[in-house]
């Protein structure tokens, strides 16, 4: 079955097709959630919210891309989230050790098909990417997870973030601009990845 | 890149993207080959967003998926249980009516009963006392209330009006007649033609009161069968004993909401089978 029949079907309230939508978007909104909230948990408990409200709410659904109506789903979800953990600030999103060094979960490494040092650089690449992406505001950092991670269009995230596409550009222009300046203090961490995105870049 | 503004900054994303116009774009490259600010603003932005786009996707820790319990899901219901549980509350409405109209019938009587006990009581301890003429015309004036204001009771027959007949005495029949004095009508239709008219009967009594001299036995022996009388015909009937069309619209209610229970029990076992079946 593809997709807008799924979509039909579960208008309807057949759970089971929804369920099908759910398998194929779960990636996505998880990493959108992890990536805007880097908190496993919170990330899952986020993800799980959304494709709850999703199922309640998607009668109203009117066509559109339905992966960026999934996305606002859980962008408003994380949005949620972060204004209740603004009331309740909690521990450090990753555990520290005696010395105070964070404490690296093996769940950094994604890939496990990769060799030790892949998954080592990779691990150090997420975590230069979600250090700088955590130092912008909200709002920079939905866009820019949307478009640059998620890979959405400029009218798929403003239709995700319900905001004009001029805003789009703007705050991804800005965002962009602000975590270029971060990555570059992991340059020497990281001298593959940036040799490579060098390469591309030439 | 500090040398270019954040307008140019915006262009060169959007450029970046493929979201700018034709002629936009062709514009910012004639302007890309001439300033070499730009064109490196554009390759710093470029390996931002290629670094970006090589952020690791982790793999769901979890399934998403919803349950029916979670989803709050409930099973569909056949069309024929909201008509059958509206019937089934239609007929328990009617059922409702029929109980209020009964409670409501002896407390319209129960409203005027009062006035008709005591009455006769008051004219009795006029009698007894002393004052039998102000007794009589008290007694006289409950008449004529009783009278313009007729009351279901009208139509069951007097208990009071056989005993006066047996006794064929006038004092008796005077001493009866104010416990009957609601009944006013009944009696006159039962006493039958010797009291002639009703008006007639009232104008009599107080006279009759007024000038036989008050027999307190006849009155204690007058008064406790002709007060109870009254009361004692209420309590005498069964106060929840169900009429044909009540029991009839019970069954109905029963029956009604049964089967509405019962068919929506078996939708909902059908859902939950289908729903194991499909996990």
């Amino acid at each position: 079955m593809d997709e807008p029949t799924l979509i039909r079907s579960a208008q309807h309230g057949d759970l089971e097709a929804f369920n099908r939508l759910v398998l194929a978007h779960q990636e996505a909104l998880y990493n959108t959630a992890l990536r805007i909230l880097n908190d496993d948990d919170l990330a899952a408990d986020a993800t799980q919210e959304a494709f709850l409200s999703a199922f309640r709410a998607i009668s109203g659904y009117r066509g559109g891309s339905f992966r960026a109506w999934l996305l606002r789903t859980v962008t408003n979800a994380c949005y949620d989230e972060l204004r209740r953990r603004k009331r309740r600030p909690t521990t450090p999103l990753l555990p520290l050790d005696d010395d105070d060094e964070e404490v690296e979960a093996p769940r950094w490494l994604a890939d496990p098909s990769a060799s030790p040092e892949e998954q080592m650089e990779q691990a150090e690449l997420e975590h230069a990417i979600q250090h700088c992406l955590d130092g912008l505001p909200t709002d920079f950092r939905a866009v820019v997870v949307l478009a640059d991670i998620q890979g959405l269009d400029y009218s798929e995230v403003a239709a995700a973030l319900r905001k004009p596409i001029g805003t789009v550009k703007s705050r991804l222009a800005r965002a962009r601009l602000r975590l270029r300046e971060c990555l570059q203090a992991f340059r020497e961490l990281l001298p593959s990845a940036f040799r490579l995105q060098e390469e591309i870049g030439s | 890149m500090t040398t270019t503004s954040f307008r140019d900054v915006e262009r060169l994303s959007a450029y970046l993207d493929g979201e700018l116009s034709q002629a936009e774009q062709r514009r910012l490259e004639a302007r890309l080959r001439r300033e070499m600010n730009l064109a490196a603003a554009l390759d710093e932005l470029r390996a931002a967003r290629a670094l970006l786009r090589r952020t690791p996707r982790r793999r769901a820790p979890r399934n998403f998926m919803l349950t029916p319990k979670m989803a709050g899901l409930r099973p569909p219901l056949p069309r024929a249980v909201p008509a059958l549980r509206l019937a089934s509350v239609v007929a328990a409405l009617l059922l409702f009516f029929t109980f209020a109209g009964n409670l409501l019938g002896p407390i319209s009587f129960g409203a005027s009963a009062p006035a008709q006990v005591m009455a006769p009581a008051s004219g009795y301890g006029g009698g007894v006392g002393g004052g039998p003429a102000e007794a009589a015309t008290e007694a006289a004036d409950t008449n004529i209330f009783t009278e313009t204001t007729p009351t279901p009771e009208a139509n069951y027959p007097p208990p009071s009006a056989p005993l006066a007949k047996q006794t064929g005495e006038p004092g008796i029949f005077v001493a009866e007649q104010p416990t009957g004095t609601p009944e006013v009508f009944p009696t006159a239709q039962f006493a039958g033609p010797p009291t002639a008219t009703p008006e007639v009967l009232r104008t009599e009594q107080p006279v009759e009161q007024a000038t036989a001299t008050p027999d307190p036995f006849r009155v204690e022996q007058s008064l406790p069968t002709a007060i109870p009388a009254i009361p004692g015909e209420q309590t005498a009937k069964p106060p929840f004993r169900l009429s044909p069309l009540q029991i009839g619209l019970l069954a109905l209610v029963v029956f009604l909401g049964g089967a509405a229970m019962a068919i929506s029990w078996q939708a909902k076992r059908v859902f939950e089978k289908n729903v194991k079946r499909g996990k």
